[in-house]
């Protein structure tokens, strides 16, 4: 008695044996081989090396694996193979008295035993198809698990948001309220008091820009909390730039820095707040410019794309529950500064992160960048350039409206 | 001379903010530090225009404003909020208002806030 592939609904498999006893060999293959209903396709190795060389070329459903190959032994040979081939099923086929060796090996990874001798063919399809099942359950549950944890993460994330914004506003109110006096005290001092103390003046305008500082940094905090609703309109991407340009061009003039614009044009239009983008915009390019010592060079590339290109070629970022088809309008800012630490390149738009806490910065740009892009169903990533430097990269969705 | 009220629970802050408006000697400045004084002194001041704080213990900004707004002596002195926990662009989308009334991010110059004194 065999199982029948419409009892299962399962497609006919394609399986691979790694056995080097041609009687082994031989006994499954013919098994195997009247199966015809349930095996679409044969392959034998006789070595785990031979085993990697046909799953690097083909798709097989499940592995029937013999613990004891020339070129490995005992448990290694699961791993080694588990390790190539994460997702593929294996049987191991056990020699006599070697039950507890079996065991071993489902602890290892693989998904089941048979002990040779023992079986018949009935055990031996029903075997694989529960250990192909067993593997599609395991795969779904680690799948629900990742999904659980991001849930996890995604949840621990608003909470801090929560947090920060509740801090934020309590911070504003503490310190801005001493901030306003220091400043109008300064003010006063500035004004209307004469001292003949010659360093009367360097005192009065340390405070005074210290006192601005701190209020910068409190408002980029009410900035990254307070992000309110967007409000969306149909734009042009390259006006959107070229608009963002011109309010800081002269800061790239001083530092000798040349732009390079490489626009398509003709663009997909996309409906975004053009105000709170054009506030990524610059940040990122002040970021570009920050990166970059002297004399150095900022490409600013816009193309249009998918999302899977924008997943293979933008670096990391989360797009993983939109469609890959999504047709996408993509910014590269790319500049030939100091790059980013390859340990830091993942916290970079986390709130609080800086790597120019030395220069004053409180690592709120990015992070308040990152919200924005959120807020418009946007990604935004990071990845080093091959030579030097770095590419921020803005991934919007083209807008159905045109 | 106009005659300005600051309510305001920091009393540093209404020093500060009193020296530099009388500084520019357009202005005469009272000052008041507890908002259930506040309309008590309205009263008796008979000010010109009240710069009014927000968040303040007791008793907020914007209640000080509707108490302002149902007592027919001073109901028509105009009220411009002082705050420090709204920023700048958000004076500007809500057109420079808080129920009606104009409000100024803290900590402004001296310059911008005269300038809306004055327009007043």
């Amino acid at each position: 008695m065999t199982l029948s592939v419409e009892n299962n609904q399962q497609k006919p498999l394609t399986l691979l044996i790694a056995e080097d006893n041609p009687v082994d060999t031989r006994l499954l293959e013919s098994m195997l081989k009247n199966m015809a209903h349930i095996v679409k396709d044969l392959d034998t190795a006789g070595t785990v090396s031979e085993a990697l060389q046909f799953i690097g070329q083909k798709s097989y459903d499940a592995i029937i694996l013999d613990l004891n190959l020339p070129d490995s032994a005992g448990i290694d040979t699961v791993t080694q193979i588990s390790r190539i081939a994460p997702e593929l099923p294996i049987v191991v086929n056990t020699g006599a008295n070697e039950e507890e060796m079996g065991l071993k090996a489902v602890a290892a990874g693989a998904e089941d035993f048979l002990v040779k001798g023992m079986y018949t063919a009935y055990i031996l399809s029903k075997t694989i198809y529960y250990a192909i099942e067993r593997k599609r359950i395991e795969a779904e549950l680690k799948s629900a698990y990742t999904a659980l944890q991001e849930a996890q993460e995604h949840l621990i994330e608003a909470e801090k948001m929560k947090v920060v914004g509740g801090l934020a506003t309590g911070i504003a109110h503490e310190v801005k309220n001493p901030l306003s006096t220091i400043l109008y005290g300064v003010t006063y001092l500035s004004d209307h008091v004469k001292s003949d103390n010659k360093n009367f003046d360097t005192v009065v305008n340390n405070i005074r820009e210290a006192t601005q500082r701190a209020d910068n940094i409190i408002m980029d905090l009410l900035d990254f909390a307070a992000l309110k609703e967007v409000e969306t309109k149909l734009v042009n991407i390259n006006d959107l730039i070229d608009k963002s340009l011109s309010l800081i061009s002269f800061q790239f003039e001083k530092k000798l820095i040349k732009i390079k614009k490489e626009y398509t044009k003709n663009l997909p239009n996309i409906s975004v707040d053009s105000n709170r983008i054009d506030q990524v915009i610059l940040n990122v390019l002040l970021n570009a410019e920050h990166a970059i010592d002297k004399n150095g060079a900022i490409v600013i590339k816009t193309f249009a794309s998918t999302m899977a290109e924008a997943k293979n070629t933008c670096g990391t970022f989360d797009g993983r529950n939109t469609d890959n088809s999504q047709a996408v309008v993509i910014i590269q800012i790319q500049d030939d500064g100091c790059g980013i630490e390859a340990d830091k390149l993942k916290h970079i738009f986390e709130p609080f992160f800086t790597t120019k806490r030395a220069k004053g910065g409180v690592g709120l740009g990015l992070s308040v960048v990152k919200n924005i892009m959120d807020r418009h169903d946007a990604f935004i990533s990071a990845k080093n350039n091959d030579t030097t430097g770095a590419t921020i990269s803005l991934i919007f969705k083209a807008s159905e409206d045109q | 001379m106009k005659k300005i009220l600051l309510i305001d629970d920091e009393k540093s802050f209404t020093d500060m903010l009193k020296l530099n408006l009388e500084a520019t000697g357009k202005y005469e400045v009272f000052a008041v530090n507890s908002a259930t004084l506040a309309i008590q002194e309205i009263l008796k001041i008979q000010p010109d225009l009240i710069l009014l704080d927000v968040i303040m213990p007791d008793l907020e900004g914007p209640d000080i404003a509707i108490q302002i707004k149902d007592n027919s002596e001073i109901k028509n002195i105009p009220v411009i909020f002082l705050t420090a926990t709204v920023r700048a662009d958000e004076v500007v989308s809500q057109g420079g208002k808080i129920g009606g009334h104009e409000f100024i991010a803290k900590p402004s110059t001296i310059e911008k806030l005269s300038e809306i004194i004055d327009s007043h």
